[in-house]
């Protein structure tokens, strides 16, 4: 009995121990990823301040099709596309993909727009779901709807590929607010390197702020507390997650709201994935794996303007499905490339954002879930002494306080889009609570994630409840 | 003290960590600092950037209008921002109120400011001091932007070569189309874009001497320049890249500049090529120079297997002198190839859309 318990006590020592150097390693992953974020952010800065003069590039910017896929968006949909219309961009078309909706989404878009059926020879580079009609709006020369059956989001995707004219794409949630120069921000990337891909755009949380003439107005901070983890949170993913990788060419994922991508890459790719949940990060791996083995030369990249707006969600319930979710995508995406990692081809990919993903990203909410809860369970049972669980949670939380202060720190040093010293000091305050049960509650979301990705569990288009915090206050209420 | 004593571990790898801890928690509580005392320094730099505009807007506005207007000093920390500003107005104006701008710029002895500024080793004063010395249209400078327009950073020296089209076309376009051939770096639409504001005699003679020594792999990127500009005749330039032996790629860039009525024949040669993307192209070319006796051409390539050379056969039918909407949907209905037909209602429309809006 008494040889049991020792053993148990030496289990529990080395778990903690375990426990704890991946906590360090994980975090000491992330302030090394900050510190490039840092020095990328510096050099992005200075080298576009000279990009806004005018008369600079006039004239040379590629057209771009839009993709906007709607599934049951009835009641948003002519909002978000009369505010794509009023993009500031020089030739850009929209392509609305109606999947399928049992609603009124089309009827909506008909009746609005003044559809009208176009006999388009519809050219079927990637396999799509059956199109039903073709139709192009009298009212808007540069606006197409695609309405085809139900084949989820990535199917839509694809479809709006095909139909799409020009070679540059970009591939936007119908419900985000996108910046009325977004695309001459994104588009910069394709103009100064010509082997660039796809550009990725940052994605900033809508909730609290104020929009006018369908676009954002003003910035500001939502009231609920859960809105304002997620902005602290979003500025950590984007501004060093996704910053730090760009310099090494090794960005793994660009957001599915808001991407401009080469269309011949990726129809030579295949196009989206419909079997997969986190389409727009397969798509990324995909593009990464297939030159990086044939070794043609190419840029990912990412742009850390701020440049698309979404809302997030505000209860516990939608937020729990978003994690889950995207954990899945996460794990999908990762295993179906799994041949990248330490492949002798694959460069910074293989050998560095790959493993960092599999070890911290994938495998960090199972050790980070173990690691509370044996903890824990260790400290209550007695097998743990008070200060080595009082020294593993300061260390921890320690960690966790630092990556959010430096995601402000990023933040402070770009666009501070938080002016007013209150909303820093908010952003403050919420850095350092997310830690205390924000945190490990959406890591046990993740590890649900991942259990459900093991055991197949399927899941369909993400369905979101909207709050209305994002209302145009100068739209009009219809009839 | 007594209380930080009994909180630190007596067992020494839970010292090590709480010590780990306790540095993390240092900085962090730093950090804190450095945001409060950044947002200061960032509020105050603007307070002071705003200043400065509200002094230099007035000078740079008299000076558009060629008025006199007795400058402020220039202190050695606003001269990035004068510069800018100063850049800012030069490129938003033309003809004689930019001379008066670049006048201004002379009497404020920009150019050795901008000569200091080019000696700091980070990229945003040297970006600055470049612009300015081409703004300037500082001769004197010239050798050494030459000089900087081989700079191993693509930013810089595209932004040297811009000053040197901007102070010199003549010597500037020779050394930016020698340069371009190595550059794989440098993107085709910004060097046009710059290539554009050259005279266009100026951009056909060297363009024309540049293409007929340029190596095949770099030919496609230096036809892709021949339309920047209205250099006139384009024939002699691009005939010898329609011949047979000239890469694909080479042919599809001829064949994309191509609106010569002289390249019919070249033209309905490349129609047959094996290449699809040569296909493409010689069937839009076929649109704009074609004539109607290509329509019995163009409705073979109607059904041709790769979709791209169907659409801009169809499209290029639809804009074949002589064909009416009558006539196109005559030619559809007597079309064996469903494809083939769906294609041409649909360059059909397109055409019939272009031309109402």
């Amino acid at each position: 009995m008494m040889h049991n318990i020792v053993d148990i006590e030496l289990w529990l020592l080395s778990l903690q121990w375990v426990s704890l150097s991946y906590f360090i390693l994980l975090n000491g992953g992330y302030i090394l990823l900050c510190l490039l974020s840092m020095f990328s952010l510096r050099h992005y800065m200075d080298r576009h301040s000279l990009d806004r003069l005018p008369h600079a590039y006039i004239g040379f910017d590629p057209p771009i099709s839009i993709l906007a896929p709607a599934y049951n968006e009835e009641a948003n949909i002519v909002a978000s596309i009369e505010s794509l219309l009023q993009l500031d961009y020089p030739e850009f078309e929209i392509v609305v993909i109606n999947d399928g909706s049992k609603d009124g989404t089309l009827q909506e878009l008909m009746r609005h727009f003044s559809l009208l059926q176009f006999p388009q020879a519809y050219w079927r580079g990637i396999p799509c779901n059956e199109i039903r009609g073709i139709y192009r709006s009298t009212r808007h020369a540069n606006l197409r709807v695609i309405d085809k059956v139900n084949g989820g989001k990535s199917d839509a995707l694809n479809a709006g590929i095909n139909a799409s004219r020009y070679p540059l794409f970009c591939a936007v949630d119908a419900d985000s607010i996108l910046q009325r120069d977004s695309l001459s921000r994104i588009v910069q990337p394709f103009l100064e390197d010509p082997r660039t891909i796809v550009a990725g755009g940052t994605i900033r949380i809508a909730n609290g702020c104020r929009i006018g003439g369908g676009f954002l107005s003003q910035v500001g901070l939502p009231k609920s507390l859960l809105a304002r983890f997620q902005i602290v949170e979003y500025l950590r993913a984007f501004l060093f997650g996704r910053l730090g990788w760009s310099p090494l060419n090794a960005v793994l994922i660009v957001s599915g709201a808001f991407g401009l991508f080469k269309k011949s890459a990726v129809v030579a790719a295949g196009g989206y994935r419909t079997n997969t949940i986190g389409e727009d990060m397969e798509l990324v791996v995909r593009l990464h794996r297939i030159n990086r083995l044939s070794r043609t030369p190419y840029r990912i990249v990412y742009v850390p303007d701020p440049i698309c707006w979404t809302e997030a969600p505000e209860t516990l319930k939608v937020l729990r499905s978003q994690r889950t979710r995207w954990q899945r995508g996460l794990a999908e995406s990762l295993s179906k490339h799994i041949k990248l990692m330490f492949h002798p081809r694959s460069g910074a990919i293989g050998w560095l954002a790959f493993p960092f993903f599999i070890l911290f990203e994938l495998l960090g909410p199972v050790v980070e879930v173990v690691g509370y809860v044996v903890m824990t369970l260790g400290f209550i049972l007695g097998l743990i002494s008070w200060q080595a669980f009082e020294t593993f949670m300061f260390v921890a939380l320690s960690f966790g306080i630092l990556l959010s202060v430096t995601a402000l720190l990023l933040e402070e040093m770009s666009f501070r889009l938080y002016a007013k010293p209150i909303q820093l000091f908010w952003l403050f305050v919420a850095a350092v609570l997310e830690n205390f049960g924000y945190r490990q509650l959406v890591g046990i979301w993740r590890f649900q994630g991942l259990l459900r990705w093991c055991l197949g569990v399927k899941q369909q288009w993400g369905e979101m409840t909207r709050s209305a915090s994002l209302r145009d206050e100068t739209a009009q209420t219809p009839p | 003290m007594s209380a930080l004593v009994y909180v630190i571990p007596s067992d020494p790898l839970l010292r090590l960590a709480f010590y780990s801890g306790l540095t993390v928690s240092s900085i962090t509580l730093l950090l804190i600092l450095v945001i409060a005392a950044l947002r200061y320094a960032i509020d105050r730099r603007n307070c002071r950037l705003q200043a400065l505009r509200t002094l230099w807007q007035p000078v740079f506005s008299h000076a558009l209008e060629g008025a006199p207007f007795k400058p402020p000093r220039i202190r050695t920390r606003e001269q990035e921002t004068i510069l800018l500003l100063w850049i800012n107005f030069v490129e938003s104006v033309r003809g004689q109120a930019r001379q008066n701008l670049q006048q201004l710029g002379v009497e404020l002895q920009f150019d050795r400011i901008a000569q200091r500024l080019l000696k700091r080793r980070t990229i945003r004063p040297q970006m600055i001091a470049m612009a300015t010395l081409g703004r300037l249209a500082s001769t004197p400078h010239f050798p050494e932007l030459a000089l900087r327009a081989d700079d191993a950073n693509s930013m810089l020296s595209l932004l040297a070569v811009r000053s040197l089209l901007q102070i010199d076309p003549r010597r500037g376009v020779p050394i930016v189309l020698r340069r371009l051939e190595q550059r794989d770096d440098w993107p085709l639409i910004k060097v046009a874009a710059m290539l554009r504001e050259v005279p266009a005699d100026i951009l056909a003679t060297h363009l024309s001497t540049a293409l007929s020594t340029v190596s095949p792999s770099a030919a496609p990127r230096l036809i892709g320049l021949v339309n920047v500009s209205h250099i006139g005749d384009t024939w002699p330039m691009l005939s010898p890249f329609l011949a047979t032996g000239q890469p694909s790629e080479t042919m599809a860039a001829a064949l994309k500049m191509c609106h010569d009525p002289r390249a019919l024949d070249a033209v309905r040669m490349l129609a047959a090529h094996e290449d699809w993307v040569v296909r493409a192209q010689a069937a839009a070319t076929l649109g704009r120079i074609g004539l109607d006796s290509d329509r019995l051409r163009l409705q073979a390539m109607l059904s041709d297997p790769q979709w791209w050379v169907r659409y801009r056969a169809a499209t290029a039918l639809a804009n074949l002198p002589g064909m009416t909407r009558e006539k196109i949907l005559e030619l559809g209905a007597r079309l064996d190839d469903r494809f083939a037909a769906d294609m041409l209602t649909q360059a059909l429309a397109e055409t019939e859309e272009s031309r109402s809006s």
